[in-house]
């Protein structure tokens, strides 16, 4: 119609207000007798929802077209009706479907609800994507996800059992993926409990274990590893976590408890066994390599970096005099006998202990 | 055609209108209707433009406003209102997006026709 009356629009449409520019006047009339029919209207705005459960994978007697979606939404568009009559349906469907997804999935293993949960989010953000939908729409999406994922579901997320089975089996995927989505809400310090809980159990399994107490300065330093692996790996170096970890481990390593091994006292064990460690260090033991390692380049500097491990392990020590009470002692012994390895080494281990740590 | 058109007498304008807008509204349902109109788009293009020189543009436009919405309200509405009553949703709303496909090229290859006619 458009050319037929190009000098309508020209000479008299353009300048009257009441008759519509004939461009839009086809675009209007869609919209008011077919798209705003009282039968036909829910019927296609559901019939665009039901599209998007199908290609959800959460409606199986509908077959997903990707190609009608996309046209329906760009009519959606076009008619001007998106926000106003689709956006609100949508969102409203799109809750139910994610609330029903949530609750089976939760009561599955963790480790499993975090990953499926990370990749739910992002295959709703791409199909924001694919199928243009608004900005709007993404962002409530996205709000809603996070209620109904997150929010809705932290007892599951908290669960300390099952946080500390997963710290325990170094699951540092599953973590990460579960720091992630506490994060989102900026809520990723919550796992501090677990955490702290966790590093007190396990290390004071270390340091009570009385049948291999000869091992018990590795296993710490191990321990202490793989403890700032997960920080690093799994929670993004979380400051707060951080702090988590030091202040734990610090409880442990200055826990008391009667044995037989402390002779009837209840004196930490630790400052004892890393004296009695850092004297094997200084009696050549820093040479000793685990089968298939290379030789070391750099004899200096290996001694000071063992000497390090050890020493970051000291200062969670509180009792620093039953220490130096054993230090002083094996120290004596060692010049006396001639078992020390390394001058340099021993002079560079005073320091150490002269500066504080 | 009828000369001197600015001078005519009333009711020659009456019935020129009259004419013009018969061919229009022919020409009209055999675009809906998907066919080519029989009278040359010259000629309805000559016709519109007299009728608007006339001062009677504001009539034509409300005429031709009525006829389409005729056409999207009756005929396109009620033909997709029976095929909804067959279906699912789904089906519904594809009848109705191949509708508006429809609709919508119908106004595109028009404005088409209009560029080739005056050389743009």
């Amino acid at each position: 119609m458009r050319w037929i009356f190009y000098y309508l629009d020209q000479s008299f449409l353009l300048h009257s207000r009441e008759l519509p520019v004939i461009r839009e006047m086809g675009l209007i009339q869609f919209r008011s007798y077919v798209f705003s029919d009282r039968s036909l209207k829910p019927k296609i705005l559901q019939g665009v929802c039901d599209l998007f459960a199908a290609d959800r994978g959460a409606e199986t007697s509908i077959m997903a077209d990707s190609s009608l979606l996309r046209s329906a939404i760009e009519l959606l568009h076009n008619l001007d009706v998106y926000t106003s009559d689709f956006e609100p349906l949508f969102i409203e469907q799109s809750h139910g479907f994610v609330s029903s997804w949530a609750q089976r999935e939760a009561s599955g293993y963790l480790a499993s609800y975090v990953e499926n949960s990370h990749r739910l989010v992002e295959r709703e953000v791409e199909r924001c994507g694919l199928f243009s939908l608004n900005r709007s729409t993404k962002q409530k999406l996205s709000e809603l996800l996070d209620q109904t994922l997150i929010t809705d579901q932290e007892a599951v997320l908290l669960n300390q059992t099952d946080i500390i089975g997963l710290m325990r089996s170094r699951n540092k995927v599953a973590l990460k993926l579960l720091y992630g989505l506490l994060e989102r809400l900026n809520t990723g310090i919550k796992l501090k409990t677990a955490f702290s809980n966790y590093i007190i159990q396990d290390g004071s399994d270390i340091v009570f274990d009385q049948g291999k107490e000869g091992d018990m300065v590795i296993r710490l330093l191990q321990f202490k590893q793989e403890l700032d692996d997960m920080l690093a790996a799994s929670f993004d170096r979380n400051e707060e976590l951080g702090h988590t970890l030091r202040e734990a481990f610090g409880h442990f390593m200055n826990l008391g408890r009667k044995t037989a091994s402390t002779w009837g006292t209840d004196n930490p064990k630790t400052g004892e066994m890393i004296a009695k460690y850092v004297d094997m260090l200084l009696k050549g033991g820093w040479k000793m390599r685990k089968p298939g390692e290379e030789p070391l380049a750099d004899e200096d500097a290996e001694i000071d970096r063992q000497l390090d491990r050890v020493l970051d392990l000291f200062r969670f020590v509180h009792g620093k005099p039953v220490f130096e009470a054993f230090y002083k002692n094996d120290l004596a012994r060692r010049l006396l006998m001639g078992r020390s390895s390394s001058d340099d080494a021993e002079k560079s281990m005073l320091a150490r202990l002269r500066t504080g740590l | 055609m009828v000369k001197n058109l600015r001078t005519g007498s009333r009711l020659n304008q009456e019935s020129y209108f009259d004419k013009v807008w018969s061919q229009l509204d022919a020409a009209l349902s055999a675009i809906f209707d998907g066919r080519k109109p029989d009278i040359s788009l010259e000629e309805l293009y000559k016709g519109a433009e007299n009728v608007c020189r006339q001062g009677r543009a504001a009539i034509l436009a409300q005429k031709l406003q009525k006829r389409c919405k005729e056409h999207v309200a009756q005929k396109l509405r009620d033909n997709l209102t029976t095929r909804a009553a067959g279906g699912n949703d789904v089906d519904t709303l594809r009848a109705v997006v191949e509708a508006w496909s429809t609709w919508h090229s119908r106004l595109v290859c028009l404005k088409h026709l209009h560029r080739t006619l005056s050389g743009n």
